[in-house]
């Protein structure tokens, strides 16, 4: 069981090394993928009336964005109250084709990247508009809602929503500016404990807010470590997500739960800075 | 039982289970929209349904399957051991290796076939190891050695494959786990033709076979007394069964208890005559797999159950009462 929540978890946040390029849909055969990494997410190619969104992150985007009525289904891992009455095609990799095709879709939207080629191949072979998003960091979802936004027509309010993130950090970063940085590790779960480490969202929210990340020098974005380099590492503040056990041996390092949704990589990014800033730094907000 | 009347009712649940897997999915089609479709007509997400999901599924799954049985069984006689599977030589190991190193390496992300490619040359690799440590130890394919041998390269790949996952990112080892579970997940018209390209042959030269197996069966100096070309006939035997196997891990992962539970059953109903036993151990094992993979797709849709576990949650027990049945009488 807990590794398929690590599991479920790393699908909700990951996503891999390599880029998806701008989905083609002329030959509709096998192509490359992964060839080159994408900075900015290519706006979507255009608007669709009929979504399905296979990353809870740009799903939890469409509804923010008020374009709830475009989306036609959902993962398992979407439970808000906005979609929970869509039928689900499963998890977000692998998804039942014969659900996601049967509710004829213009586009699904995918992780980028190496993760699951086949969904992708067969979802272009069948004609269906392939569109891959990789939420790693920052710029990574504030592009992410930028794409999804002109996808469902909503481009103003999407680039609004962006602006509004980027100021909300800003605020964040001014109310601990000055403040010495807190030795801090984000924990997301497993045995051996897995990390977040640089390139995620996660590691540059921690330092918004006024924290060191002791795993700033981890290879890769999420990787386990082992409970000597977890002590070793001098964390003042361990930080884990609701529900996630906590490892045994702490050093002396203070334990604090975070709510999920701090972890997740969307519109309440800034949100999630200011709650790490208050667990942080408390005396920040008088 | 007599082997034709057991032919007679694996045809007729082989083909239910088809008509059945056709019928049947996570989304409700009606039989009718599948009746226009068989029929050449049928609307656009009907057909796409059928067509393009449903039957290459189904046909894959009874060509995975009646290969594994039959690898399984040709195993078995090989051997000369009951417990003998077609993974038993190192091959799952082999394949699980190279399927790992792919995914590791990112090179996945080049093409679907990636993936397919890589475990198949894994498998390639174990093959060609344990058969060469089993051929040069005394000049001719010593069973004995072969099965050791196969172990140990099994083993060793194995630890490969736990190191390669160890150190490798967390996505690539949630691939590299769906992988191995085995599934028939996303099974398409090309994945069928190469399948079939490498079962039917190998399956028709396992068939040919038969008779010498038979005889290898009452041992091998028998056999040669009896004017079989044992060494080629073990040769023959391992190569085929082995690619057999390879391929249907290349494009459906590691599904167990098909190779090792099939065959003995058939040999509970029928006897250990080769020539019998080979092919209805296919036909068996195609059937047996389709079934399983019909509900692994949908018992708890739109979820898939891993079809391993179908395959040993409805297998062993079917064959413990069988084997407590044949015991008695």
């Amino acid at each position: 069981m807990r590794t398929l929540s690590l599991l479920s978890w790393l699908l909700l946040l990951s996503a891999s090394a390599c880029g998806d390029p701008a989905p083609s849909r002329s030959d509709g055969g096998p192509r490359a993928d992964g060839d080159d990494t994408v900075a900015a997410i290519p706006l979507l190619p255009s608007e669709a009336e009929r979504i399905v969104s296979l990353v809870p992150a740009a799903t939890a985007i469409m509804i923010e964005l008020g374009a709830t009525d475009r989306l036609v289904g959902r993962t398992d891992f979407d439970t808000s109250a906005a979609v929970r009455g869509l039928p689900s095609v499963g998890g977000g990799i692998r998804p039942d084709l014969e659900r996601l095709l049967s509710l004829e879709p213009e586009l699904v939207v995918v992780f980028a990247g190496e993760s699951d080629v086949r969904t992708k191949e067969r979802l272009r072979r069948a004609g269906v508009e392939v569109h891959g998003v990789r939420p790693d960091d920052v710029e990574d979802v504030l592009a992410m809602i930028r794409a999804v936004g002109a996808g469902v027509g909503r481009g103003p309010e999407a680039d609004a929503m962006a602006g509004s993130i980027g100021r909300g950090l800003d605020e964040v970063r001014r109310r601990v500016e000055g403040r010495p940085a807190r030795r801090v590790a984000f924990l997301v779960g497993g045995t051996p404990p897995w990390v977040a480490g640089p390139g995620t969202f996660v590691h540059e929210l921690l330092g918004i807010a006024g924290g060191e990340n002791v795993f700033h020098d981890l290879d890769g974005l999420y990787g386990a470590v082992s409970a000597e380099a977890l002590v070793s590492r001098r964390p003042e503040i361990l930080l884990l997500p609701e529900g996630t056990p906590a490892p045994e041996d702490t050093g002396g390092a203070r334990i604090v739960e975070v709510p999920a949704w701090v972890a997740v990589p969307g519109p309440a990014l800034a949100r999630s800075a200011d709650t790490l800033a208050r667990i942080l730094h408390p005396g920040a907000f008088p | 039982m007599r082997s034709g009347t057991l032919s007679v009712i694996l045809l007729f649940l082989t083909g239910s289970v088809v008509v059945a897997g056709l019928m049947v999915g996570s989304v409700p089609l009606s039989p009718a929209r599948v009746f226009a479709v068989a029929g050449g007509g049928g609307d656009d997400v009907a057909r796409t349904i059928v067509l393009e999901l449903r039957l290459p599924r189904v046909t894959l799954a009874l060509l995975v399957g009646g290969g594994l049985a039959l690898a399984g069984a040709v195993f078995q006689a090989l051997l000369r051991n009951p417990l003998a599977e077609p993974y038993i030589l190192g091959i799952s190991g082999g394949a699980a290796a190279g399927a790992v190193l792919a995914i590791a390496t990112g090179v996945v992300a080049a093409s679907p076939w990636a993936l397919p490619l890589a475990a198949f040359a894994g498998a390639i690799v174990a093959i060609v190891l344990v058969f060469r440590v089993a051929a040069s130890a005394s000049g001719r394919l010593d069973v004995r050695v072969l099965l050791l041998a196969g172990v140990v390269v099994g083993a060793f790949f194995t630890a490969v494959l736990a190191l390669i996952l160890s150190v490798s990112e967390a996505e690539r080892v949630r691939s590299a786990v769906l992988w191995m579970m085995g599934s028939l997940w996303g099974a398409d018209w090309d994945d069928v033709l190469l399948t079939a390209a490498y079962t039917i042959p190998a399956a028709l030269s396992l068939v040919a076979v038969a008779r010498p197996l038979n005889l290898l069966a009452v041992g091998e100096e028998t056999a040669h007394y009896l004017g079989t070309d044992v060494e080629r006939v073990k040769r023959v035997a391992y190569g085929v069964a082995s690619l057999l196997t390879a391929a249907g891990v290349a494009v459906a992962g590691i599904i167990g208890f098909v190779g090792l539970v099939v065959p003995h059953a058939v040999r509970l109903l029928v006897g250990s005559d080769h020539r019998v036993l080979l092919p209805l151990s296919f036909l068996a094992g195609a059937f047996f797999l389709a079934l399983a993979d019909l509900a692994a797709r949908t018992v708890l849709a739109p979820t898939e159950v891993p079809i391993g576990v179908v395959t040993a949650l409805v297998g062993v027990p079917v064959f413990l009462v069988l084997l407590r049945r044949t015991m008695r009488t």
